[in-house]
């Protein structure tokens, strides 16, 4: 380890992306699913990883955990720093310390994600056996305890996934997440698939254990209400770049990238008055053919020259709040 | 006073479900929708709402009850009566992707309904197609695709195109732009709006997300396991909804607004089974205010204030019980 990134390391750096770039070959055709991502988390702080269908959401998550499709999906350029050692040069003995026990990950389809064969005892115990060597006796009763923290009746240890309703799977698949108490949880899409009522269960779940026990997590989702009950910083992404990040109530509030603010005012409201929605024009870009410039640049109607030729790159605006755009929503920007 | 356009009056939607006994999909449902008005029918996955729709237009068949739609009674007509009453009603789906025929251009699938009825044929169907599809904001050059070539947006677009074809009175919107992103959301919304104000329509809109029930309804029913619990007018429902569930439901969406952390009221358990369903409110399981009473006697959708009906037998308390523990 370097002087550098020991210090960074005692500065409560948990994780940092540098200037990622991932790929995807499928028959000959080539994918830009992350270009040039940067991105820093501190121990114990809730990311916001928000963006629409192809936005590279989950590429950057299955990167930060070297899960990307063998001979399909790569890093072509970048670094995936996870306390300041680089996940790329592990081997997968080492790999395989880390998934699961440091970095949690939950999924957003459990039925897919959990084994149909095996009970969710079985499926949350099989981490607590592999990383901290308990008996299958203690880690039974581990994989209890973890059930009835999600809200699950310990009786139900021996019951199969197919068994249970959506949102009891998805928080068997957080039980079993957790159950090594990662520093890093990060959740895709956990709620999607499930109902309101259900999602608040799950969201108070995710709330308490961030304070219990000081985990960091990446929460990546479409649904900006989300971000704005459980994280403290949001990265909004488009076409595989951070467009703007920021403290949540600043970006949500004072948003800097037209893209921000056109995902902002094109979804309905649940309080006010009833405004017109402004759809953004156009469709999302294209990963196998990107435009030049800022990738957004097509779709904005604020775009200028410079938008076409040059990439923004991401600006300060003020100490918690940064973005990528040439002609940003009005707001002076300082240098 | 204006006769409403469709009034359903107790209508029911059973299925067999072989060993188990009897599937209450849709148990009594009763709503009027008005000319040129939008009825948001919300809740959550499985309460029924699609069956509701489905059953409106005689895609499943009703068990019981009336629908009429017009000053007609439509669900004992025979099938030419029938294809006489679909071209005044018509249906969105939620996935564009399966519900337009892969095989077909955009025109041969915007064609299909004026050939279906005989309406016309040739070079004036060719201009119709072209018309239709222009006025929902799709491009020429999109009538040669096939739908897979075509995003989420433009599929919907097809599918909106279609069900406009024949200048039908009534549209049902069944999670229309649940499977979109939310930039291209907002350019459905706006266009099922404008073609609203445009051909004086009326549409039953069927969703689970709240935010754009709100935006697109004048009115709004809340259905809890194949029963409405609530109905009123939209702000009603917004800012002074009576029944515990739809006070939980509202709770419960995560919000943007910063100034408004009102804690989340959240329900336990799950929705139960609508396979032969206990006696009492659906609803009392989870309920936090549930009563003796409640278990045993299914409250009805009573209406409390003009405009504003409520299925609860504790509603004129619920607010207020539910708001404090809440505070609490």
């Amino acid at each position: 380890m370097n002087e550098k990134t020991r210090n960074e390391h005692d500065n409560g750096e948990l994780l940092r992306i540098e200037d990622l770039y991932v790929e995807y070959v499928s028959g000959g055709a080539v994918s830009k699913a992350v270009n040039g991502l940067n991105l820093t988390l501190s121990r114990g702080e809730a990311l916001g990883l928000v963006g629409e269908s192809g936005a590279g959401k989950t590429t950057t998550a299955l990167s930060i955990l070297q899960l990307l499709p063998d001979h399909v999906g790569y890093i072509r350029k970048g670094d995936i720093l996870f306390h300041g050692e680089s996940m790329l040069k592990k081997k997968e003995k080492e790999l395989d310390e880390i998934r699961g026990k440091k970095i949690g990950m939950v999924f957003a389809n459990p039925l897919t994600s959990l084994n149909p064969v095996f009970t969710v005892g079985h499926q949350i115990a099989m981490g607590l056996k592999k990383h901290h060597k308990l008996t299958d006796k203690q880690a039974e009763e581990e994989a209890a305890k973890l059930l009835e923290m999600v809200g699950i009746a310990r009786y139900r240890l021996n019951d199969y996934p197919h068994q249970f309703s959506g949102g009891m799977r998805q928080r068997v698949g957080i039980a079993a997440a957790l159950s090594c108490n990662p520093e890093l949880l990060i959740a895709d899409e956990p709620t999607t698939a499930l109902d309101v009522t259900i999602q608040a269960q799950i969201l108070e779940i995710m709330k308490d254990l961030e304070q219990k026990y000081n985990m960091a997590l990446i929460m990546i989702t479409h649904n900006l209400g989300i971000v704005a009950e459980l994280c403290q910083k949001v990265a909004i992404m488009y076409a595989g770049e951070i467009v703007e990040y920021g403290t949540v109530q600043e970006v949500f509030e004072h948003p800097a990238h037209w893209y921000t603010y056109g995902m902002l005012h094109a979804i309905p409201k649940l309080t006010g008055p009833r405004e017109p929605l402004e759809p953004i024009p156009g469709t999302v870009a294209n990963s196998q053919m990107l435009p030049g410039g800022c990738k957004f640049h097509t779709r904005c109607r604020h775009c200028t020259v410079q938008c076409e030729k040059e990439i923004p790159k991401l600006m300060k605006i003020n100490d918690d709040h940064y973005a990528a755009c040439f002609s940003g929503v009005g707001v002076k920007k300082e240098d | 006073m204006q006769e409403p356009l469709v009034s359903v009056r107790d209508l029911k939607v059973h299925f067999d479900v072989p060993g188990k006994g009897k599937l209450h999909a849709v148990d009594g449902v009763s709503f009027d929708i008005m000319p040129n008005e939008t009825v948001g029918l919300v809740g959550e996955s499985g309460c029924g709402k699609s069956t509701v729709g489905n059953a409106l237009i005689r895609l499943v068949k009703a068990t019981s009850g009336e629908v009429m739609f017009d000053g007609k009674e439509i669900l004992h007509l025979g099938q030419k009566e029938m294809n006489e009453v679909r071209k005044k009603m018509q249906i969105i789906f939620q996935d564009p992707y399966s519900s337009l025929n892969p095989r077909e251009t955009v025109s041969a699938i915007l064609a299909d309904p004026y050939q279906i009825h005989k309406l016309a044929r040739g070079a004036e169907l060719k201009a119709k197609v072209k018309e239709m599809a222009n006025s929902v904001g799709l491009e020429d050059y999109i009538l040669d695709k096939f739908p897979h070539e075509l995003d989420g947006g433009k599929r919907q677009m097809t599918g909106i195109a279609r069900a406009l074809a024949l200048q039908p009175k009534f549209i049902i919107c069944d999670e229309p732009v649940s499977a979109l992103d939310v930039s291209v959301q907002a350019t459905i919304i706006n266009l099922l709006i404008g073609m609203q104000q445009k051909m004086g329509l009326s549409y039953l809109f069927i969703s689970h997300d709240l935010s754009v029930v709100r935006h697109i309804s004048n009115r709004i029913a809340v259905m809890y396991l194949g029963q409405i619990i609530e109905f009123a007018e939209t702000d009603t429902i917004f800012s002074n909804c009576m029944h515990p569930y739809t006070i939980a439901l509202l709770s419960a969406v995560p919000k943007v607004d910063f100034h408004d952390r009102s804690k989340r009221i959240v329900l336990q358990g799950d929705v139960p089974s609508p396979i032969d369903p206990e006696p009492g409110c659906r609803f009392a399981p989870r309920c936090p205010m549930a009563q003796e009473c409640c278990r045993k006697e299914s409250p009805a959708l009573k209406e409390i204030a003009p405009g504003h009906k409520v299925a609860c037998h504790f509603c004129k308390e619920a607010r207020q019980r539910m708001l404090i523990s809440r505070a609490g």
